[in-house]
């Protein structure tokens, strides 16, 4: 009799119910950054009623993605910072005591205070002191970084795997969301909570490494690097892979073949570690020049008691390259001397050893060699057959002595294991002109220094810069965002009360039609 | 415009991160006394503070330099005043002893004196300091002066320390150039002062830069004593001679310029009296020019004008000495307001730059916690403003 009175109103009734579970969903996810609000579309069904047409989801894909491309700048940078902050750490020139330049100093103090009082024996043990707090300082310095270089590795282990667990549950969600769009097709398509969890998926994701992402009409999603290396694509996932001998990251290929995609990433943690990781490799190297060049410069004057060698002091980067000044040497004190052995400019290092080797008088008493330093400077040594045995250049550059330091680089580097015998025996009428060296060694191990530290120093604090700007510029468009597809809770409940409203009229005329029905019974 | 929820916690949460960041860095800078917590604060602020640290380090190095020159250089100005004390003594007594009314036994008690100080310049000359000999130059361990032959064995270049990038002085002397005088004996001795030269010849006589030719045996200078006259005569400006009688009774020729401060050689290769083979003439020091005159006196022999010549000019070297020393001491001490002055002002750099100005510190700080008070009302006040408020 009332035709299809009471099937519009049930189905009202229930298009009402629906709508409010939506807007509690809404309520419920109001704290969070990830939720999309969603509005349900109800149109009006011709001939009668209404129905739940859509569930709208109030979300810009292409917002969402520029966030997403940004928060892999801001996490590759904080990874970076976080990494390099490990190694600032380890340079407090701020306090007191605990800086490299500290030890340095010291070393550099002691020594030019032995070579003011070399008879003095507390000059002599503070010297081996400082030279061995010196060397413990920088093999510790050395272990710091290779223990934080390890930690890397197992970072971006960690990291790697997290990308393949995310990329997997992408391609799983691809195929969810696939069923749930078929499955809620003509109940308002309400699958759309998938999509927040894909979306969460692809935070994350960014957060790791910098990707390109294109979503289809149901919200299914392709996922590539730059250069278009897939991750996701459908419900198949690609997964990348971790070399860390080599510190690249490789994308394994369906084929079983693997290509280095390391310089492809551009954003991400991944990145930042990578970043990190050349960074450190850098530091570690400028900590690795000072040892060598200490090893390759510092000497210690001595007397014939210690030693037959003498050096030439002035380290040249090519033994055949001219000298660029002329001088002359005289060797004394053996028989058939005095020989003086004269020089010039256009004579090379290897000249002057050739020219001492093949006199016949000099290389009876004397051998020249080439001594390749470990800082990859060249220079003279030439040892006498006697003790006893004299050399001296006009230029002041040949000096009996010995390396204070032995080694090739941080790992192997030791005080000389002769040092007593030495400390004992040096030569005191050469010490003033060794304190004078002593200044260009300090001179120069100072700079290798300040220049690590300055690096660490500026490259941390450039980044913390482009960390502010970048995270400034990533919580801008996150605020965007929220207004975006955010959750105002005052907003829903005025909805709801709205609803509440409606529901109450749709449910008067539930009674309305009752006595309707009534009195059309009454009339019989 | 939609204001979300979450967007306005966001907000909260965002600034009071900021400030709780600020609170904390200025709670660590007013609690830690330090502007600066890590190198990359401030990059340029670090390499000034690693260059001050530096430099700090190496002044502080040429303040001990100083010290040490300091310290060696007044000991030394001691030593060599004590030695001129001796001497001075030693004038006296020579005076006196060569006023010939003096009995030997008298002339061999003043020979004694010169014994006993001659015990104690050695003491003098064979000081050491820190283990270290004063007048043992660069060899710093070897004693100066032989005992017995009163030779100087140990290094012939002094011993210098830096005292900045420029400049070093010398810390210890070398024992030979401090000691010297500068005079001439010759090693050919002459029984008598009279008699003609056997064969004649030529002296060269260089005297700091001049050189000069001597000739003798010729009529105007046949013996000792009127080669003596002739040079005294002809060279009065730069040299001064005299006939010097030997400990062993022998006379020589002593020849000594005018200026304390020029050296003398003098070399005989004419083949004549004076050719005596590779040393024609040689240069006592004051030791041994002490044990020359008091060997004489101890052989009872009186003193001539030559020993008085010695002898001063012995006195008249050390002083000379003295005076570069004291020269040196002076420009060593002044160099110490300097250094100290150049130390308190790096000091202040390096403090200017990595010390916290707590009174700035201390407002930055009231401020930032103004700023979390207002931050936390707000969001007190905003828990309010919805329509929740409303539904009850």
């Amino acid at each position: 009799m009332f035709g299809a009175t009471f099937g519009i109103v049930a189905q009202g009734l229930e298009i009402f119910r629906k709508s409010a579970d939506i807007r509690n969903r809404n309520i419920l996810n109001a704290n969070n950054p990830d939720y999309a609000q969603e509005d349900p579309l109800v149109k009006s069904f011709a001939p009668v009623g209404i129905r739940l047409e859509d569930i709208l989801r109030t979300q810009n894909f292409y917002y969402t993605s520029v966030r997403n491309q940004k928060l892999s700048v801001v996490s590759s940078l904080d990874t970076t910072i976080k990494g390099g902050s490990q190694v600032e750490d380890l340079f407090q020139e701020f306090t007191q005591g605990l800086g490299g330049s500290e030890y340095i100093n010291q070393f550099f103090t002691a020594y030019q205070n032995l070579m003011k009082e070399p008879t003095n024996e507390g000059a002599r043990s503070e010297l081996i002191n400082s030279a061995q707090s010196l060397v413990s300082y920088l093999k510790d310095r050395k272990k710091d970084m290779d223990r934080i270089m390890a930690g890397t590795d197992y970072d971006m282990r960690q990291y790697i795997n997290k990308i393949n667990t995310l990329t997997r549950k992408i391609a799983q969600i691809n195929q969810e969301i696939l069923v749930g769009y078929a499955q809620t097709y003509a109940r308002g398509k309400d699958y759309k909570n998938l999509l927040d969890e894909r979306d969460s998926y692809l935070k994350e994701l960014s957060e790791l490494i910098n990707i390109r992402v294109q979503e289809d009409e149901i919200g299914r999603v392709r996922v590539e690097t730059d250069k278009g290396f897939a991750l996701v694509e459908d419900r198949y996932n690609w997964e990348l892979k971790y070399d860390s001998a080599n510190k690249r990251i490789l994308w394994k290929s369906k084929d079983g073949s693997e290509v280095d995609i390391s310089s492809l990433i551009s954003g991400g943690r991944v990145r930042g570690l990578l970043d990190f990781q050349s960074d450190l490799s850098g530091y570690m190297n400028q900590l690795e020049t000072l040892a060598k060049r200490l090893i390759s410069d510092i000497k210690l004057p001595l007397n014939s008691q210690a030693t037959s060698n003498w050096y030439w002091f002035k380290n040249v980067s090519d033994p055949n390259a001219p000298l660029g000044f002329s001088g002359s040497i005289t060797f004394s004190g053996f028989p058939g001397g005095p020989i003086t052995l004269s020089y010039s400019g256009t004579d090379s290092l290897n000249d002057l050893i050739n020219a001492i080797n093949t006199d016949p008088t000099l290389s009876a008493n004397f051998t020249a060699s080439l001594i390749t330093n470990p800082d990859g400077t060249y220079t003279m040594s030439i040892t006498a057959n006697d003790p006893s045995y004299t050399i001296e250049d006009s230029n002041n550059l040949i000096h009996r002595s010995e390396p204070l330091f032995v080694g090739n680089g941080i790992s192997d580097m030791a005080i000389n294991p002769n040092i007593n015998l030495y400390i004992q025996n040096l030569d005191y009428e050469k010490v003033d002109e060794f304190m004078d060296f002593s200044r260009g060694w300090w001179e120069g191990s100072k700079s290798i220094y300040n220049g690590l530290v300055d690096n660490i120093a500026s490259r941390q604090k450039d980044l913390k810069t482009k960390y502010d700007i970048e995270s400034a510029l990533l919580s801008s468009i996150n605020a965007k965002l929220q207004e975006m597809q955010g959750v105002s809770v005052d907003n829903e409940f005025i909805e709801l009360m709205k609803l509440q409203r409606s529901y109450e009229a749709l449910a008067r005329v539930v009674n309305t039609m009752d006595e309707m029905l009534q009195s059309t019974l009454n009339m019989v | 415009m939609k204001v979300p929820d979450n967007l306005l916690f966001s907000i909260f949460q965002e600034q009071d991160a900021r400030i709780r960041k600020n609170l904390s860095d200025k709670t660590l800078e007013i609690s830690t006394g330090r502007k600066y917590q890590s190198i990359s604060e401030d990059p340029p602020a670090t390499y000034n503070v690693l260059e001050l640290k530096k430099e700090i380090s190496q002044l502080s190095q040429y303040s001990k330099n100083r010290l040490f020159a300091d310290t060696s250089l007044s000991y030394i100005d001691l030593n060599l005043g004590k030695v001129v004390d001796s001497l001075n003594l030693l004038y006296a007594k020579t005076i006196q002893a060569k006023n010939q009314t003096l009995q030997p036994n008298q002339l061999v008690s003043i020979g004694e004196l010169f014994s006993s100080t001659l015990r104690s310049l050695l003491d003098r000359v064979n000081d050491q300091l820190g283990g270290n000999y004063i007048f043992g130059g660069a060899s710093l361990t070897q004693k100066p002066f032989d005992e017995n032959t009163l030779n100087y064995m140990a290094s012939k270049e002094s011993f210098k320390v830096w005292l900045s990038d420029n400049y070093k002085v010398d810390a210890l002397l070398r024992g030979d150039e401090t000691f010297s005088i500068n005079v001439a004996i010759s090693n050919a001795k002459f029984s008598n002062p009279d008699t003609n030269f056997t064969v004649g010849g030529t002296l060269n006589i260089n005297v700091g830069s001049t050189n000069i030719s001597v000739s003798y045996g010729t009529p105007s200078t046949s013996t000792l004593k009127d080669l003596v006259d002739f040079i005294n005569s002809n060279y009065s400006n730069l040299l001064s001679a005299k006939v010097s009688q030997n400990p062993d009774g022998t006379y020589s020729l002593m020849l000594m310029p005018v200026d304390v401060s020029k050296d003398i050689s003098v070399s005989d290769t004419s083949g004549g009296d004076f050719d005596t083979g590779a040393t024609d003439f040689y240069s006592p020091n004051v030791l041994q020019a002490v044990k020359r005159i008091g060997d004489k006196l101890s052989g009872a022999m009186y003193p001539d004008d030559s020993d008085l010549m010695l002898l001063q000019r012995a006195f008249e070297r050390i002083s000379f000495r003295r005076s570069q020393v004291g020269s040196l001491l002076s420009q060593v001490k002044n160099l110490q307001p300097t250094q100290e002055s150049l130390g308190d002002n790096l000091n202040k750099q390096k403090s200017d730059i990595e010390d916290a100005d707590l009174s700035q510190s201390i407002m930055d700080y009231t401020r930032y916690k103004l700023a979390y008070e207002a931050l936390m009302r707000i969001i007190a006040d905003q828990k309010d403003m919805s329509i929740l408020r409303y539904l009850k």
